[in-house]
């Protein structure tokens, strides 16, 4: 059987897979596993009009609002922990009001993927009850216009149902599948059909990856599916629901992967700072993404100093010589 | 007033760690929870297991994380998983006994707003055009529906409104909403059948809620400050009448914090701006 190869460039991932006004997962956590190398690529391909819908948030949705390439969010955090308390630049434009953003809560938004993952059209939980995360006046979607209208929008935020089956539980809050047009995930190890190996803690990737029509796997290493099944214990995503592999080293730069690199919290810092002042950040997007030919050329500016000065040591699967001093008052 | 050898950072950590008990599972948001656990296991609470939504059970840090999901926050735990595992089965299933969290807004039931609000605490406001914006819930909202709660939050005035101007976790009285009205409710009459706020730990004063009214009273108040300041300082009519000064932390587990818990400041020198 000659199947067609999914191992392709991040050019060539975003170019075949990623088209304007897109439902997107980002899969990852803050300033874990996050695939740049392919948020950087939509910008340069100057993709519009994406939704961007995730379990977890981080910084590629402040890229993705910085670029002109965001619509709105459904999810339940704009910042980066630590690193970037709350995201400057899209904060302002949700308040401002040019992009909307829809709130859920965090395994909320896990049950929606993990429903549409299963092909059911809800799940059901206690959380969001008695809270206005429920509240009809503040349904996000609704005020724009896409239920209904959109059939990728639910008809609703949510139901408040009587449990028919165990009379303590009262109430009980079914939530909307949600399946992405793209889920964008990253794992260590992929084999060269997509079998995944996601090391460290797995986030909300699995349910995201299962939930996407299309699916981009980033990963640190290719390896034979054949080297996959030694330890199939070790890998959690079957290649046949990934689309577009795409072997680069550092895809997640400025962010970790867990085992092989830290995260690169000077240049988090100048990347925060320049999103949130308007005076910097065309120039830093210019400087970072505009500028920038391809994912080898982001590597080569930033050079090798730089990046092995970011390897993980494997006994700790993080560098714990990395400078962190940016973040700390000490 | 004598010479303080701790900071009040390093008093909210360890009077928040007083709910720590040994043996307990607990659930731990970014910031000052993740200190408050870790200095427990650290001190009382040898056995307690922290979680972490990421997808992590029982981390030992060798350094502070940034991240509940970055590396450092992996390091040392006994079984990594995901984000479902962890606010599903561990909190939804009750497979935990507390959690630690953090918000913008506190009030009087310990209702927790941790994402947006109007211009004017009190103003109506629309949705599509909030007047501020915090980080959001996370999973917090999971974790305060499913399990007993502290909350950390630093004292300012418009932090402690009547009502919360958005409700993002549920304390003892909650939002129904039925054909256009919204009304309040025990949390167990909504349908949350577990779990609720035990304490407010304030950078000035610990609050409780009262097993009747389940109104938050002063039950503790810092060293330096005073509870009638303190009231001034509260959105409701707070009752101040059962309240004692906290015990100064001992000089023996300030050091432990500041050595062992986080030698690298990362939450202890405060958050670089």
């Amino acid at each position: 059987m000659n199947e067609k190869s999914k191992i392709m460039s991040p050019a060539e991932a975003v170019k075949e897979f990623i088209k304007d006004g897109q439902i997107i997962a980002s899969g990852g956590f803050t300033i874990t596993r996050k695939s740049y190398a392919i948020y950087y690529e939509m910008l340069r391909q100057g993709i519009k009009g994406i939704k961007l819908c995730h379990v977890t948030p981080g910084g590629p949705d402040e890229l993705l609002a910085a670029g002109g390439c965001l619509a709105g969010i459904t999810g339940c955090y704009v910042g980066d922990e630590l690193v970037q308390v709350i995201h400057p630049f899209c904060s302002r434009q949700i308040k401002s009001g040019n992009i909307w953003h829809e709130d859920y809560s965090h395994y909320s938004m896990i049950l929606r993927f993990k429903a549409a993952a299963m092909g059911v059209p809800f799940l059901p939980t206690h959380s969001q009850i008695g809270t206005d995360l429920i509240n009809p006046a503040y349904d996000v979607e609704g005020k724009m216009g896409l239920r209904g209208k959109d059939e990728r929008f639910p008809l609703a935020k949510f139901h408040v149902m009587k449990d028919p089956f165990w009379p303590e539980h009262q109430n009980i809050c079914l939530l909307p599948a949600l399946s992405p047009d793209v889920t964008i995930i990253h794992a260590q190890l992929a084999g060269e059909k997509g079998t995944a190996r996601i090391m460290g803690a797995l986030g909300g990737d699995v349910e995201e990856a299962y939930a996407g029509k299309k699916v981009i796997l980033t990963c640190d290493e290719l390896v034979t599916e054949d080297y996959m099944a030694r330890d199939p214990n070790a890998n959690q995503i079957p290649h046949h629901i990934i689309d577009a592999i795409v072997p680069v080293p550092y895809a997640c730069h400025p962010v970790s992967s867990y085992m092989n690199y830290d995260y690169d919290t000077n240049f988090l810092r100048e990347f925060h700072t320049a999103m949130g002042d308007d005076s910097k950040r065309d120039k830093w997007l210019d400087e970072w993404v505009y500028k920038i030919k391809d994912h080898w050329h982001y590597l080569e500016k930033l050079g090798s100093k730089r990046l092995s000065s970011l390897k993980a040591n494997p006994a700790y699967a993080y560098n714990p010589d990395n400078d962190r001093s940016a973040y700390m008052n000490k | 007033m004598a010479e303080q050898y701790y900071t009040v950072p390093e008093m909210v950590a360890v009077e928040t760690s007083k709910f720590v008990k040994d043996g307990m599972v607990i659930f731990v948001g970014i910031g000052l929870g993740l200190l408050t656990a870790s200095l427990a296991v650290k001190t009382h609470a040898p056995r307690a297991t922290i979680l972490m939504e990421g997808g992590t059970v029982d981390s030992r840090f060798a350094h502070l994380p940034f991240s509940v999901c970055e590396p450092r926050s992996a390091y040392g735990c006994t079984v990594t998983t995901g984000l479902f595992d962890i606010l599903g089965y561990n909190a939804g299933g009750s497979h935990a006994d507390m959690a630690i969290l953090g918000a913008a807004q506190v009030d009087q039931y310990g209702n927790l707003n941790s994402t947006m609000g109007p211009r004017q605490s009190g103003d109506p406001f629309d949705i599509l055009h909030p007047g501020w914006r915090a980080t959001g819930s996370g999973g917090a909202n999971d974790a305060a529906s499913g399990l007993p709660f502290v909350v950390n939050i630093v004292h300012q005035d418009r932090r402690f409104p009547k009502i919360v101007d958005y409700l993002t976790s549920p304390g003892w009285m909650v939002k129904v909403f039925e054909n256009g009205n919204v009304k309040w409710v025990p949390r167990r009459e909504a349908g949350l059948i577990r779990g609720g706020p035990d304490a407010i730990v304030t950078t000035q004063c610990v609050m409780k809620f009262d097993e009747k009214t389940k109104i938050a009273f002063l039950a503790e108040y810092f060293p330096g400050t005073n509870p009638v300041e303190i009231k001034k300082t509260i959105g409701w009519d707070i009752d101040i009448s059962r309240a004692v000064q906290s015990e100064p932390p001992s000089r023996e587990v300030i050091d432990i914090l500041r050595n062992e818990v986080d030698p690298d400041k990362v939450l202890l020198g405060g958050l670089k701006k």
